[in-house]
């Protein structure tokens, strides 16, 4: 790009400081607010650690029952192991299936001769570290083979093991979990409360508890399931498949009068975001409406103020849009250079923006990312993974785009139609 | 090389028409150095903007070098203005935001050549103004003769046929004036530029090759 542009941008900017400030906080706090609600989106659906897979996930967290005897009335919530099993474990064509209990519990946990500490616990099978990636840094996940004889094993988060042992150099260690003695297998990085499925403090195999006793209308339970696709291309012929599963543990339960309702579970991360209850689908498209409309709202707004200012900067610059189609420039070729010029300074607005959304994000964690329906008193946590998504950044440099584009376009087609003696003579007609 | 035929020029407000030019009918030749004369308000700058493309007549029509530009539209006039035809006016109307070798570069910009050819041809005109050593100088630190140096700078840079320059010494006092004056007179006579002037001064338009005179819109002499 030419460096005129920036010369003469910075020239312009300096010419009036007070409403360059104006225009430049003005845009800069547009775009802050905007991608405040982008990040909350997005540390819902982007990937990072332990969900890197994520848009490869499927995940059915509940499972909704009907019986003859009920009505319309049906039964919704997590299912039971067993038809977990029946219904995704046994599907072929996903990479993995992993069962977990569907939030995390609290626990008691405590090394011998202290005191016990409550911690936020996961109950998974082996395939689970297949689906997420967690880091380890010390030891390894439990397998197959743990897992199906129930040995009690125990994975721990970095900082929980700090607090128990005041290091980590602990695996073989046995902690008491629940009053149950478990060896210590592997150490993890800290996963934040924002990983909403892979979120907890120790993981341990749901075959060690009682937990797999919990059932309830024949199918219900505590756990919900995971599937890991190879690609996202595999998702429909999944759902296929699972339907298939449906139709045939439907067929078993009918005897008894039950049917599995299937919801069009299972559902992508952003479908899963948006699951508020058990026993309704989320609508996608509903939800993208509301988006759509909230962000032309707060695209709108600093829009129609930014086009003013535009307007007046571009006034007081009325005698050079006459000397530059004087000397040559075509009504296209200036409508171009004045949004370039108005994109360059959004764009600028747009980073002080970011800056501002990042900083915000760091230091107001516990506002930004309050969950509603917490299963843990810990705080969210987050960091620059979770932050620093490259689509953050293209959606910030859409939406300065866009704000751009809607408050420069109508002043600067204006300009570019002012007739060039009246341009001249400062006069906009 | 200029050829206007039947130009009338008329500005319409709700409650009264203006008539600015009434039937002018005009040859320039090339190589001419034309004034146009006048009381203010006869219409000479309305026919240098209409001579210069900035401005289209309510009727009649402009040929340049044998092209009608009746017809042409926003991309050919440009073009057409950027190749043909520079201007010098009398408030010089440079761009305060850039400095003086970027002012001049301006005709360039809108042309496909290299950035280091615009830069060395703009070095080349300052230089012919004598202005090189203010290249870098933002035009609020240049004095009026400076100015209206940088602007004739900026009107040749490109090697246009045609200078076209209103009251170009209208702001500037005797000793800038001789100076625009000679600079105008050297691009005439040793560059064979065509050049238009409207200017109020007897002592300059009788240093040009023809005088026209205007008087309520029509030329009168």
């Amino acid at each position: 790009m030419n460096t005129k542009y920036f010369k003469q941008i910075w020239a312009h900017l300096r010419q009036d400081p007070v409403v360059s400030i104006i225009s430049v906080l003005g845009t800069a706090l547009s775009i802050f607010l905007i991608m405040l609600v982008v990040m909350l989106q997005q540390v819902k659906v982007a990937p990072f650690s332990p969900e890197s897979n994520r848009s490869r996930i499927l995940y059915a967290q509940y499972i909704s029952i009907s019986n003859k005897k009920w009505g319309d009335g049906s039964s919704n919530g997590p299912m039971d192991v067993k038809i977990a099993k029946e219904l995704y474990k046994s599907l072929k064509t996903p990479e993995a299936v992993t069962i977990y209990s569907v939030c995390t519990i609290p626990a008691v946990i405590s090394i011998p001769n202290s005191g016990t500490i409550t911690t936020d616990a996961l109950l998974t099978d082996a395939d689970f570290w297949h689906v997420f990636d967690f880091r380890f840094i010390k030891g390894k996940p439990y397998d197959q083979v743990s897992f199906d004889a129930a040995i009690p094993s125990i994975v721990m988060a970095e900082s929980m093991a700090r607090q128990l042992f005041g290091n980590i150099d602990i695996i073989g260690k046995n902690v008491e979990f629940n009053y149950t003695s478990y060896r210590i297998v592997g150490i993890v990085k800290d996963v934040s409360t924002l990983a909403s499925t892979a979120y907890a403090q120790v993981w341990v195999p749901y075959t060690t508890t009682s937990y797999i006793n919990n059932i309830w209308c024949e199918v219900g339970g505590s756990f919900s399931t995971a599937i890991l696709a190879r690609s996202r291309k595999d998702f429909s012929a999944i759902r296929t498949e699972c339907n298939q599963q449906l139709a045939i543990s439907n067929k078993k339960l009918s005897e008894k009068g039950y049917k599995i309702l299937s919801r069009n579970r299972p559902y992508d991360q952003e479908k899963k975001t948006i699951t508020y209850g058990a026993n309704i689908e989320p609508d996608i498209n509903a939800d993208h409406r509301q988006k759509i409309i909230i962000f032309i709202i707060l695209l709108l707004v600093p829009a129609i103020n930014l086009s003013s200012m535009t307007q007046s900067r571009l006034r007081r610059r009325i005698a050079e849009i006459g000397i530059r189609r004087a000397f040559g420039s075509t009504r296209s070729k200036l409508l171009k250079n004045i949004i370039t010029e108005s994109f360059i300074v959004s764009l600028l607005a747009g980073i002080i923006g970011l800056i501002f959304c990042f900083a915000f994000a760091y230091l107001g964690t516990d506002i930004l990312f309050a969950q509603p329906y917490q299963s843990t008193f810990c705080q969210p946590t987050i960091d620059t993974s979770i932050l620093m998504q490259p689509a953050t950044f293209l959606y910030a440099l859409g939406f300065c785009f866009v704000l751009n584009l809607l408050s420069s376009l109508i002043p600067a087609w204006r300009a570019s139609r002012i007739n060039i003696v009246n341009a001249l003579n400062g006069k906009i007609k | 090389m200029i050829t206007l035929t039947g130009i009338n020029k008329i500005y319409r407000t709700r409650e009264i028409e203006t008539q600015a030019l009434e039937n002018v009918n005009l040859e320039v030749n090339k190589g001419e150095f034309l004034s146009i004369m006048g009381p203010s308000g006869c219409g000479k700058s309305t026919l240098l903007n209409i001579m210069g493309l900035l401005d289209t007549p309510t009727n009649g029509t402009i040929t340049i070098n044998g092209t009608s530009t009746e017809k042409m539209k926003d991309r050919t006039l440009a073009e057409f203005r950027n190749r043909m035809i520079g201007f010098v006016f009398q408030s010089f109307h440079l761009i305060n935001s850039l400095n003086v070798i970027d002012n001049v570069e301006l005709p360039l910009t809108y042309r496909k050549i290299s950035a280091k050819e615009s830069r060395h041809l703009a070095e080349e005109v300052l230089q012919k103004v004598g202005l090189s050593h203010r290249m870098h100088h933002m035009p609020s630190e240049l004095s009026g003769g400076q100015c209206q140096r940088v602007a004739i700078a900026r009107a040749i840079v490109g090697d246009p046929e045609i200078i076209l320059a209103d009251e170009p010494t209208g702001n500037l006092d005797s000793k800038m004036g001789t100076e625009v004056m000679d600079i105008l007179h050297r691009l005439n006579k040793e560059e064979g530029r065509t050049i238009i002037m409207v200017t109020h001064n007897e002592e300059q338009a009788k240093q040009t090759s023809r005088t026209i005179r205007f008087f309520d819109g029509r030329q009168v002499e």
